[in-house]
């Protein structure tokens, strides 16, 4: 038993976090089995709907040879990773999409009074069923149409977890701008999911200043197009940088949820107030 | 008839009013547009035609067919919601038709939305790849075609809503009906360009209709193209109209045997 | 007497930005933003002892809500100190939580399509509560707020008064020292209400837990309290038993009369609610007239076949104060 803050060990602390989101976890597949019919249609639904735009690259592709260096199994690849990526997201996060509705009902202030980071608390508690099907498709993509390799698909895991944190952190960034705005739901909700319309395009069609936009703003390079790249021919600067990339969106998101509860914490909202 | 008229009317005010909505749905309608440009330009780089299509035409179909899917009623998913929680037992009771006043609250929606759609989508693909030759010949039957394949999907959404009777989970079909509709349907890609063997199945499907051949009319226009997309998007209309009214007949029994 | 929680001169003021609907104002109103202050909580100060069981009234906007999110730590204060346990509870929040338990009426901590006691295991791991200490306390919470039958029932299946028990059950999960409940009472019926009551006073009494309700209902406040806070325009108005309130706060009392013929009465001080027929009530102003004068008076004029004697309803007692009446 417990009381306050424990400063007998960061084992202990790990052990916790650990029981914590593995409870959640089960927890949430608990409450999604609730229901076992729409549980399996939620999944089995949305491994259909993707597989749907495979056909649509195969047309494309009987069409052609590849596009600017993009190979069909390149594009297949984009598809796995982002779905993977999405899937996972949407799973052990799944609360992010929620948070400009849970700030306006106030309910972020139970999750406020729980002994736990409210953030975290906050993004483990939701998930969403269907992206399950997400990361079935994700995972038998890559299995049919990628070349067997244990480093290639020790990569692919690896930045399929740093595209879901990626998405998280876009949505939490996105959704945080609630805090001063007021309800920011469809907009946050728009700006979060538009990196994976470009995504799931080969990156090799775009150049320019949209280039750099993808660098930056809409870091669907950082997610998807390097991984393509690393995959092709790793390289140790460009992984580094990578991961830089993606610790600091990680870090604006924190960030920008940190300035918001301050805000929230002040009272000082938008509209109505407490 | 009026009272439809008015339900039509105020579901178009209520579009105009909420400004966040229509700019974002504009947003992504660039972003989208933009992609494929992007996508098609290099597919398109040394080659003047593909199947009959070229870039220009190419383009321009897609913003035909993105106009039509982003401009399809958001409002019918409350069908499901109302079955859901049971609310719509209040309105059986009420004397008018279930089924239209939905459809008509959808198009009320639905025409509003198109519109600027259509100014946006012009100026977008003028500014990619320039403008599309007899587009001002094309209009006048083209815009028929469009409104026709708004009603077949808004009818489509209508049909899997009211399949809430009998089903926890609609999300599930109207995935699948939207996936029919980008891929079978010709959105992403226009049906001439599929293997031989499928082009011809694919466009006699319901599914063409509201995507492939409003746009086919609009940019490479025939007076064949647009018969035959007239006739095929009326026959739908009526069957998938007819087939929403059974299913509300039937959902409607369901309830009153079951209590709500 | 222990102290666990102490306000002192503690105020809120709000910036309220004026807010235009769309998103576009909202945008602007970020840049240029015009707004006005809002001074909620308005140099409060008072202090609560261990095992009391405190009433905190006020009418809607009074500054209830942001007084109770100030000392849970939800929001910070503009001026003056807040302890509990010793502690800033803004600035130690989490540590706070292991002390404290809310119970609040819109903002539930069970999920809602799952048993009460998947959340309730939940719960446990959030608190760090060793899993089988945890189980031990479902049973003795199941067995004190008779919850067990509904326990394996999906929260949305319940019925309001099952739900509020098995709420109350899981803010006492982590045997909080402090427990602050959001009108707890409301929208249940008479019979339900007595439940709650009677089990908040079950758990002040056996653990000595500290109470800390919001309520507008007046039974809530005369049956389970016993010291109230009335808060009106930011500042209290009123701290001081519920006896006191009740006796030396207002001097009145209805009188309720079965008479033998219409009554007769002039009196001073003396106020006729109603009379109809052989019944009559009067209300007695007793800084105008002395009550047993009324009564003699009352006696000596008619023919009394039954006469009751109460205090005037709490409803009226609190109204007064928020009016700022004495």
């Amino acid at each position: 038993m417990r009381r306050g803050a424990d400063a007998a060990g960061s084992l202990h602390t790990g052990r916790s976090a650990a029981r914590l989101f593995s409870h959640y976890v089960r927890f949430n597949l608990g409450a999604g089995m609730e229901y076992r019919v729409s549980f399996i249609t939620q999944v089995v639904g949305m491994f259909l709907n993707n597989s749907a735009f495979i056909v649509f690259w195969l047309v494309l592709y009987s069409n052609l040879g590849d596009i600017n260096g993009y190979a069909f199994g390149d594009v297949m690849f984009l598809w796995a990773l982002s779905a993977l990526g999405f899937g996972l997201a949407g799973v052990f996060l799944g609360n992010a999409t929620h948070l400009s509705r849970t700030i306006c009902t106030g309910e972020l202030d139970v999750y406020l009074l729980q002994p736990k980071p409210a953030l975290i608390n906050f993004l483990l508690s939701r998930m969403s069923i269907s992206a399950w099907g997400d990361i079935a498709y994700g995972i038998l993509l890559y299995a049919f149409t990628q070349p067997l390799d244990p480093v290639r698909a020790g990569l692919f895991v690896l930045f399929s977890l740093l595209m879901a944190f990626v998405l998280v952190s876009l949505r939490v960034f996105y959704h945080s701008t609630t805090f001063f705005l007021g309800n920011a739901e469809e907009f946050a909700a728009t700006a979060s999911d538009l990196v994976l319309s470009f995504a799931l395009y080969p990156g090799s069609i775009f150049e320019g200043p949209v280039l750099l936009i993808l660098h930056s703003l809409i870091p669907a390079a950082l997610i998807a197009y390097i991984p393509v790249r690393l995959v092709h021919s790793f390289d140790p600067v460009t992984m580094l940088l990578l991961l830089a990339g993606d610790g600091a969106v990680m870090l604006a998101a924190w960030g920008a949820f940190r300035l918001g509860l301050r805000r929230y914490e002040s009272g000082n909202r938008m509209g109505t107030r407490l | 008839m009026r009272k439809y008229v008015r339900v039509f009317a105020f579901a178009a005010r209520d579009q105009i009013v909420y400004m966040p909505a229509f700019l974002f749905r504009n947003i992504f309608f660039v972003v989208i547009l933009f992609t494929f440009f992007s996508l098609w330009r290099v597919i398109f780089a040394g080659r003047a035609a593909l199947s009959g299509f070229t870039m220009v035409q190419l383009l321009w179909y897609l913003t035909f067919t993105e106009t039509i899917e982003l401009s399809k009623s958001r409002s019918l998913f409350g069908i499901q919601e109302e079955v859901k929680d049971g609310t719509v037992a209040v309105t059986l009771s009420r004397p008018y038709s279930y089924v239209l006043y939905h459809l008509m609250r959808a198009l009320g929606e639905s025409y509003v939305k198109m519109i600027p759609m259509l100014v946006v989508g012009f100026l977008l693909a003028t500014l990619f790849v320039g403008p599309l030759p007899g587009y001002l010949a094309a209009l006048p039957c083209g815009i028929v075609v469009i409104a026709l394949g708004l009603l077949i999907t808004n009818l489509w959404l209508i049909v899997i809503n009211l399949l809430s009777f009998w089903s926890e989970e609609t999300m599930p079909y109207y995935w699948i009906v939207q996936k029919l509709i980008f891929i079978l349907g010709g959105l992403f890609i226009p049906i001439d360009l599929f293997p031989q063997w499928l082009s011809g199945i694919a466009r006699m499907l319901p599914f063409a209709f509201s995507a492939y051949w409003p746009s086919v009319t609009m940019v490479s226009f025939s007076i064949e193209t647009f018969l035959t997309a007239l006739g095929g998007a009326v026959f739908y209309a009526l069957a998938l109209g007819g087939l929403a009214a059974f299913l509300y007949g039937r959902g409607k029994r369901r309830i009153c045997a079951q209590g709500g | 007497m222990e102290t666990v929680l102490s306000v002192s001169n503690l105020t809120k003021t709000f910036r309220v930005v004026e807010k235009r609907p769309g998103f576009r104002s909202a945008l602007r109103s970020l840049f240029a933003p015009s707004y006005r202050e809002v001074r909620a909580v308005d140099g409060i100060s008072f202090s609560v002892e261990r095992g009391e069981i405190l009433a905190f009234l006020g009418p809607n906007g009074a500054g209830k809500s942001t007084t109770i999110k100030l000392i849970t730590g939800i929001l910070f204060p503009t001026s003056g100190g807040i302890e509990v346990f010793g502690m800033n509870p803004h600035k130690k929040r989490r540590a706070l939580a292991y002390r404290i338990g809310t119970v609040f009426g819109q903002k539930s901590q069970l999920w809602y399509h799952l048993p009460p006691l998947d959340s309730l295991r939940l719960l446990g791991d959030i608190y760090d509560i060793d899993p089988r200490e945890a189980e031990r306390r479902i049973e003795t919470l199941a067995e004190t707020f008779e919850i067990r039958p509904y326990l394996r029932t999906p929260v949305r299946k319940l019925s309001l008064g099952e739900r509020i028990r098995c709420e109350i059950a899981a803010s006492l999960l982590h045997k909080p020292e402090i427990l602050f409940l959001d009108e707890p009472t409301i929208g249940l019926d008479v019979i339900a209400k007595q439940i709650i009551r009677d089990l908040i006073r079950r758990i002040n009494e056996e653990d000595h837990t500290t109470i800390f309700l919001t309520s507008h209902d007046a039974g809530d406040i005369e049956k389970l309290c016993r010291r109230a806070i009335v808060i009106n325009h930011g500042k209290i108005v009123w701290d001081d038993t519920i006896k006191t309130m009740k006796y030396s706060f207002l001097r009145r009392k209805v009188i309720d009369l079965k008479l033998e013929s219409p009554l007769d009465l002039a009196s001073e001080g003396v106020e006729i609610l109603k009379a109809k027929g052989y019944s009559a009530k009067i209300e007695v102003d007793l800084s105008k007239v002395e009550l047993d004068e009324v009564i003699g008076r009352i006696m000596r004029n008619n023919k009394v076949a039954d006469i009751t004697i109460s205090n005037p309803p709490m409803e009226e007692i609190i109204s007064m104060i928020y009016r700022g009446e004495r």
